[in-house]
């Protein structure tokens, strides 16, 4: 199955809204609230067969529904967020709340806007306890 | 060239580096555009400092409680009475020409919020068998174009954008470049001359660009940044979706 691909991926959720951010190459990624409830269960290892299965277990599911969870799917693994990992076997569901009121879309927005600033500068980088460059023992001689 | 509207503060916030503040000091006031005043915050310094500031006359120094830079960043701000600011790190210094090469870009693009100039990295000579390492590193030759103390920045665009996360002990810089650019202020403002000298500090190579603290750094000065806007496209996109329904 899935894992986050924590080594190039800084993730959060804000207000239900997954927010990945891929360190190496400042490209920044945002989900729905349904594509980051399916996102979250993903990355704890459950299939989509499992997730199809809580989808269609909700009402009004769409018949195209399987199309929409493998792309999306394919999405999440195409930009390197989710990567191969272990296997969960416990029971998933999903709110049907959400899944309504995102009419069962399932979107990850791709924003490439900071890229450019996102250059680490290590060798002006601050000693983080006090936030300034160290004082070298040489510097003060 | 001096007038009201065009009024430069400097600004130094500075730490423990009374030994090379001359130097960054002596590069401000040589310079041929004449800036309305220096202002050095010494953000809790134990050495030197305070005596060294002393011999500068016309220096504005104010010294503060050990705050962080992010701190003494925003005191620089507060004291600042010039319409525009430049940075100036304390360890580092300016090559002639800067601050009038920047005006002049300003008066000649007043829709022109932060201009840039190109940098030169440089190691003290007592350092110079560290040059390898940093070679090594790549970081000669990597130039970052939004490098905050080279530009030249109108004073009212941190009332617009707000003033330096003091949450961040680190990135304070970056966080609030990107901050800009979230904020759709235009960052292509750019002068390819080097204008500005940082000082490499060799052993402080820690934090490289595949190190899991700048990695982390980096994601939290996005993330605080792009949350509204991601919250707002996923509102769009739902609200497009409902009218289609």
């Amino acid at each position: 199955m899935y894992q986050l691909n924590d080594a190039q991926m800084f993730c959060d959720v804000s207000d239900g809204c997954a927010i990945v951010i891929n360190v190496k190459t400042g490209i920044y990624y945002g989900m729905n609230p349904l594509g980051t409830q399916v996102f979250e269960l993903l990355i704890k290892g459950h299939s989509p067969a499992q997730l199809l299965q809580a989808l269609k277990d909700l009402p009004d599911t769409p018949p195209d529904m399987e199309q929409r969870l493998s792309e999306f799917v394919q999405r999440l693994v195409g930009y390197a967020i989710l990567i191969d990992g272990p296997s969960a076997e416990s029971a998933v569901s999903l709110a049907s709340e959400t899944a309504a009121a995102d009419g069962f879309s399932l979107d990850v927005s791709e924003y490439a806007d900071v890229q450019d600033l996102l250059q680490a500068d290590p060798i002006h980088d601050v000693q983080t306890e006090v936030g300034w460059q160290p004082v070298l023992k040489a510097d003060s001689e | 060239m001096t007038n009201a509207s065009s009024l430069v503060s400097v600004l130094i916030p500075t730490h423990n580096r009374a030994h090379y503040l001359a130097e960054a000091l002596d590069s401000v006031i040589a310079q041929a555009y004449d800036p309305y005043e220096i202002i050095l915050v010494d953000d809790g310094s134990t050495d030197s400092t305070r005596e060294m500031a002393q011999r500068y006359s016309r220096l504005k120094y104010f010294y503060q409680p050990h705050s962080g830079v992010s701190t003494a960043r925003n005191v620089c701000i507060e004291k600042a009475s010039g319409s525009f600011v430049a940075f100036l790190d304390s360890d580092d210094y300016w090559l002639p020409g800067k601050l009038q090469a920047q005006m002049r870009y300003m008066t000649e693009h007043p829709d022109c919020q932060i201009v840039f100039t190109a940098y030169r990295n440089f190691v003290t000579e007592d350092r110079i068998n560290q040059i390898k390492r940093v070679q090594e590193e790549f970081l000669f030759e990597k130039q970052n174009r939004y490098l905050l103390p080279s530009a030249l920045i109108r004073r009212e665009l941190f009332d617009r954008q707000g003033r330096f996360s003091t949450s961040l002990t680190v990135g304070e810089d970056t966080e609030f470049v990107v901050r800009l650019k979230v904020g759709g202020i235009q960052l292509n403002h750019y002068l390819p001359e080097s204008y500005y000298c940082r000082r490499l500090h060799g052993d402080n190579l820690t934090l490289t660009r595949s190190s899991k603290e700048a990695d982390r750094i980096l994601a939290q000065c996005l993330y605080q940044n792009v949350r509204s806007r991601i919250h707002r496209d996923m509102k769009e996109r739902r609200e497009r979706r409902e009218a289609r329904t």
